[in-house]
C-alpha cells in the first residue's frame, strides 16, 4: 500500500519530530508558554489552509464516495479549529497572526498541490499532517505527564477518532489514481515541513 | 429581524425585490403547482429528481470552491452546508432505489447550463459568490414553501424541502450576504443573483410543459 510505504520512508523524520524539544516539552510540560502560544496561532493559520485544501479536493473529487470522505475530513478539521479557539481563550493566543516563513512554506505547498494537481497528489501531501499527529499522540499518551499543561494536545491526537480520520485520508492515498513518484515526493516534502514547523515554533517561542 | 435595516429592507430583501417578475418565475409555475395539487405527472417528477440529484452533486463542489475565498468565521456554516448537501445526496440515492431512477443518466440542457453557472459563480469574489449561493437556497425554499402541504403523492418531498431547519439555514446565509454587502447590493452581486434566478426558472420548467 502506498500510504504504508510513504510512512515507512518517513520513519527517520517522524523520529526527529518525536525527539524534538518542542514535542517532548508538550509531553512533559516543560515547553515554554510563549512557544505553545506561537504554535497555536501558526497552527490556526495552517488549519485554515488545510481546510481550504480539503475543500478544493472535494470540488475535484472523482466520485461520490470520495466527495463524502472529504466532507467528513473537513468536519474533522473544523473540530480542530474549534479546539484552537478554546486554546486561544485559555492561553491568550492571537489566532490570526502573520504566518512565519515555515508556516507559509507549508500552506503554499498544500494549496498549490490541491489547486493544480490530481486529488491523489493532494492526499499524499496532506497525509503527514494527519498520520504524524496521530502517531505522535499515540506515542506520547502513555508517557506524557498527567499534569502537563499541554496534556489536552496529546489526548486530542491520541484519540481513536483522530486515528480514524487519518486512516480515511490514507485510504484515498491508497486508492485514487496518481503518479507514484510525485506522491512519494509530496509526502516527504510535507514531513520535512512538519519538522520545520515544530522547529520554527520552538525557535520563536524560546528566543523572542 | 434587526431594528437597523435600511429603508429598502435588508440587502437580501433588496436583491430579491430587484429581480422583479423573475423571482416569481423562479419560485412558482406548473411544476410546483402540480406538486401541490397532484397534477404533476410522476414521470416528470422522476426526470426532475434525476437532474436535481446532479445539481446537488455540483452544488457541493461549488461550495468547496466557495470555501477558497470565505473568511474563517464562515467556515462552520459553509462546511455544515456541504455536509448537509452530502447527506442530501445519500437521501437521493435511497429515493432513486425506491423509484427506479437513473442517477447516472445524461444532464438535460437546462441542468447542464445551471451546473456550469454554479461552478462559475462560486469562483467569483466572495460577496458575489455568497449572494449567488444564498439565492439558490432562498429560491428553492420559497418554491417548496409555496407547494405546501403537497398532494399526497408529493407531500413527503415537499415537506422534506420546506422545513424549519432549512429555513434557518437560508436565514443564516442571508445574514452573511447582509454582512458582506454593508452598502447594499452591488451591480455584480445583483447580476449574480439575477443569473441564479433565471436558471431556477428554467430548471423548474425542464420536465413539464407550461
Amino acid at each position: 500500500m502506498r500510504s504504508s510505504t510513504h510512512w515507512a520512508d518517513a520513519g527517520p523524520t517522524a523520529q526527529d519530530c518525536l525527539a524534538h524539544p518542542f514535542v517532548t516539552g508538550l509531553a512533559d510540560g516543560t515547553l515554554p508558554r510563549p512557544a505553545f502560544q506561537h504554535y497555536v496561532g501558526q497552527d490556526a493559520f495552517f488549519l485554515d489552509a488545510f481546510a481550504r485544501a480539503y475543500a478544493l479536493c472535494l470540488a475535484k473529487a472523482p466520485d461520490r464516495a470520495t466527495m463524502g470522505t472529504f466532507a467528513e475530513l473537513l468536519g474533522g478539521a473544523m473540530g480542530e479549529l474549534d479546539l484552537h479557539r478554546a486554546y486561544a481563550q485559555r492561553w491568550d493566543v492571537d489566532l490570526s497572526p502573520e504566518p512565519t516563513a515555515a508556516t507559509r512554506s507549508y500552506t503554499d505547498f498544500l494549496l498549490q498541490v490541491a489547486a493544480l494537481e490530481p486529488v491523489a497528489h493532494a492526499c499524499a501531501a496532506m497525509a503527514p499532517c494527519m498520520r504524524l499527529y496521530a502517531w505522535l499522540g499515540q506515542q506520547l499518551a502513555p508517557v506524557a505527564a498527567e499534569d502537563s499543561p499541554y496534556i489536552e494536545w496529546v489526548t486530542t491526537y491520541a484519540d481513536p477518532g483522530f486515528e480514524a480520520l487519518a486512516a480515511q485520508l490514507e485510504s484515498l492515498v491508497d486508492t485514487l489514481p496518481g503518479d507514484e513518484a510525485t506522491m512519494a515526493r509530496h509526502h516527504r516534502t510535507a514531513m520535512d515541513l512538519e519538522l520545520a514547523f515544530f522547529a520554527s515554533a520552538w525557535t520563536h517561542g524560546t528566543t523572542s | 429581524m434587526t431594528g437597523a435595516q435600511p429603508p429598502g429592507g435588508s440587502v437580501t430583501q433588496q436583491l430579491i425585490a430587484a429581480t422583479g417578475e423573475a423571482w416569481t418565475a423562479a419560485t412558482t409555475g406548473p411544476f410546483l403547482t402540480g406538486a401541490r395539487d397532484g397534477t404533476l405527472p410522476a414521470d416528470a417528477f422522476d426526470r426532475w429528481l434525476e437532474q436535481d440529484h446532479r445539481f446537488v452533486d455540483t452544488l457541493v463542489r461549488a461550495w468547496g470552491l466557495l470555501l477558497q475565498t470565505a473568511p474563517r468565521e464562515d467556515f462552520g456554516l459553509l462546511v455544515g452546508g456541504m455536509q448537509a448537501f452530502d447527506e442530501e445526496l445519500r437521501w437521493f440515492e435511497g429515493i432513486a432505489e425506491q423509484r427506479g431512477l437513473d442517477l447516472a443518466g445524461p444532464e438535460l440542457p437546462a441542468a447542464a447550463a445551471y451546473n456550469a453557472a454554479l461552478l462559475d459563480l462560486a469562483r467569483r469574489p466572495y460577496h458575489e459568490a455568497i449572494a449567488a449561493m444564498w439565492a439558490v437556497e432562498a429560491a428553492y425554499l420559497t418554491s417548496w414553501q409555496g407547494a405546501l402541504p403537497g398532494a399526497p403523492a408529493y407531500a413527503e418531498f415537499v415537506t422534506h424541502w420546506a422545513n424549519d431547519e432549512f429555513a434557518a439555514f437560508v436565514a443564516q446565509l442571508g445574514r452573511v450576504v447582509d454582512r458582506e454587502l454593508p452598502d447594499g447590493p452591488t451591480p455584480a452581486a445583483q447580476a449574480a443573483v439575477d443569473e441564479v434566478v433565471a436558471h431556477e426558472a428554467a430548471f423548474w420548467g425542464m420536465t413539464v410543459e407550461g
